[in-house]
């Protein structure tokens, strides 16, 4: 294998372990609803094209970006569109019992959401990844995510993507958002040995 | 007499979510703040028989705030609860003195438990 494609598959793998941890902890907090994840796709990204990562670069999400620190740095994002935002607020807030403000539910969501994806990848590697306080907005999908890239400063013209789609049952259709991770590409090279050294020898 | 507990969370969702919960089971949630510098403040104004301390908060996260209060206060109850449920972290918050580690998103009963535990005597 190339050693480009088995760095891809391993940070699908890293992907698809760390959302399945993240969907776990969505779905306990949503009085156990089935959460559907999707496979986690792996891409580089070239930086002129970062808007569209989310699909329409216009649609208005609530998004929430969490800056990470540790073996592994970087950053995630967690949005929900529009449509998803009321629904998944409420099934939180029944699940807990009590009424709040949509954007402390939506950061807290995203705080423990992005967490569990975050111990995952610690699980794999017995590094400490530690996920900074969300900063929530609702905006533009595209502003949301050339932000995060510009944030990052990446001197290279492209970003190593790892994204998945969650979707839960909302009435008679599916509503979800998505979980992406950006991370450095500094610590990226280290997060691959480890885990190579993890689960190769 | 209840026991007071002094609730430490960055989000009022979580605030409100431990304080209804706590409540309910005979806790008196006598504070809430939200980063460590507040809880560090309102432990020593306060003098809660429990803290429950999250993490990942602004200005000074709860390990640290953790760190202070024992500093000065040996005998301080404090449970962490927190999403960061990563070994090397669960030890060293254990380590420096924290009598139970709570990982979000948690059970109803693994909180009461965990309090009743400590008022007990005991810990993790």
């Amino acid at each position: 294998m190339e050693a480009r494609e088995w760095q891809l598959d391993v940070l699908k793998e890293a992907g698809t372990v760390g959302i399945g941890n993240a969907a776990k902890a969505l779905s306990s907090m949503l009085c156990d609803r089935m959460v559907y994840v999707s496979v986690p796709s792996v891409r580089f990204v070239p930086l002129s094209e970062a808007a569209w990562i989310w699909g329409d670069p216009e649609a208005i999400i609530l998004a929430a970006y969490v800056p990470f620190t540790g073996g592994l740095s970087g950053s995630a994002v967690f949005g929900l569109p529009e449509d998803a935002v009321r629904t998944f607020m409420r099934f939180m807030s029944l699940a807990a019992e009590v009424e709040c403000e949509m954007y402390s539910i939506f950061t807290e969501m995203a705080n423990i959401v992005v967490t569990s994806y975050l111990n995952a990848l610690s699980s794999m590697t017995g590094w400490v990844l530690r996920p900074s306080v969300p900063r929530v907005a609702e905006t533009m999908a595209g502003a949301v995510i050339e932000s995060v890239l510009a944030l990052m400063e990446h001197t290279n013209d492209s970003a190593t993507v790892i994204d998945t789609t969650f979707s839960l049952e909302g009435g008679h259709r599916l509503l979800g958002g998505r979980l992406i991770l950006v991370p450095d590409k500094m610590s990226l090279c280290g997060f691959l040995q480890a885990v190579e050294a993890t689960y190769c020898r | 007499m209840a026991t007071s507990v002094l609730v430490v969370d960055d989000t009022a969702f979580m605030r409100l979510t431990l304080k209804n919960l706590l409540t309910k089971n005979g806790f008196s949630v006598v504070g809430e703040a939200e980063n460590g510098e507040d809880a560090v403040q309102k432990y020593f104004e306060l003098k809660p028989d429990v803290v429950t301390m999250d993490i990942t908060m602004p200005k000074m996260d709860g390990i640290v705030a953790l760190k202070s209060i024992l500093q000065r206060d040996p005998s301080a109850k404090i449970i962490v609860c927190s999403a960061m449920g990563q070994k090397p972290l669960v030890i060293e918050a254990l380590a420096s003195g924290a009598k139970d580690f709570i990982v979000k998103p948690f059970q109803p009963d693994r909180v009461v438990e965990a309090l009743n535990k400590v008022m007990s005597g005991g810990s993790a």
